[in-house]
């Protein structure tokens, strides 16, 4: 086994590594962020102008 | 506030990456050692990577502890996130030291004491992210972990004490840095413990906004104290 060769693939193997797993965490924790700050579903207003739940989605309305 | 989160995340990133590269470019220039060569290099990853093993196995135990005592969600998370760098550290400790073992003693393992321990070690923390994985139920799943979490521990002063107990294991006490290659030793322990422990916040950031979303959601968490702290 050549000694310069086994050193450097282990060398940038190991970096490769610690850098692709740093990547997967911070690419999970944008996709985290980013759906934390997107709006919530709109709420269905009561009589009062108040909205308290949020709205199920209905699926494709049917012509009558 | 969050902005200057965002620049203060930036710089410590760009730190962690300029102690990496700067101690990549030192470990090139650095001297070839008589003996061993060249692979004898890889030791300067792989002794930072065992000290921050042992180090963040040590965090997997104190969180699992204080998750015990309190009941805190967010002890887990930081049980969790510190095993996944427990395991990313113990994973490029196990591949440098096989790389080195083979161009040193012409194989690519021993089943030397030490070096037994240190794969168990590595198996166990694998073991308990499996675990996590597998148990459903947030509460349930922080304290079947945590319990593993402080049982898992048990292998670190084993690994610690091994070095005393057994002096004559095939594994080198000493790593024969020469003179005057200290200063890249220390880059590359300041590199590895940076980039370990951003690791570590980020895991445990991630962590937490998903058990704060699984708690609005209505599952996962339910009587766990502090789970959207």
């Amino acid at each position: 086994m050549n000694a310069t060769i086994a050193t450097v693939v282990a060398f940038s193997g190991s970096l490769a590594l610690m850098g692709g797993y740093a990547v997967r965490v911070a690419m999970a924790l944008r996709a985290e962020r980013r759906r934390a700050a997107t709006p919530s579903r709109p709420e269905e207003p009561k009589g009062d102008g108040s909205c308290t739940r949020e709205v199920k989605p209905m699926g494709r309305v049917r012509a009558l | 506030m969050d902005r200057d989160h965002h620049w203060g995340a930036k710089a410590y990133w760009g730190l962690t990456l300029a102690l990496l590269a700067a101690g990549t470019v030192l470990v090139i220039g650095a001297p070839v050692h008589p003996q061993v060569g060249t692979v004898q290099k890889l030791l300067y990853i792989h002794l930072p990577v065992a000290a921050n093993t042992l180090v963040f196995a040590f965090v997997v135990f104190v969180a699992s502890v204080a998750f015990l005592g309190g009941r805190r969600g967010s002890w887990d998370s930081l049980a969790q996130a510190a095993a996944e760098v427990t395991l990313l550290n113990g994973t490029v400790l196990l591949v440098t030291g096989m790389v080195w073992a083979k161009v040193a003693w012409g194989h690519w393992w021993m089943w030397s004491p030490r070096l037994c321990i240190s794969l168990i070690l590595w198996v166990m923390y694998g073991v308990y992210l499996v675990v996590r994985s597998r148990v459903s139920g947030g509460q349930r799943r922080a304290t079947v972990g945590s319990i593993y979490g402080v049982v898992a521990f048990l292998n670190v002063p084993l690994l610690y004490l091994s070095v005393k107990l057994l002096p004559n294991d095939i594994h080198p006490v000493t790593a024969g840095f020469q003179a005057g290659t200290y200063g890249t030793l220390l880059v590359w322990f300041a590199g590895v413990t940076f980039f370990s422990a951003g690791v570590m916040a980020a895991s445990y950031s991630l962590s937490r906004m998903v058990a704060q979303r699984t708690e609005r959601e209505g599952g996962g968490t339910i009587g766990m104290k502090g789970a959207t702290a």
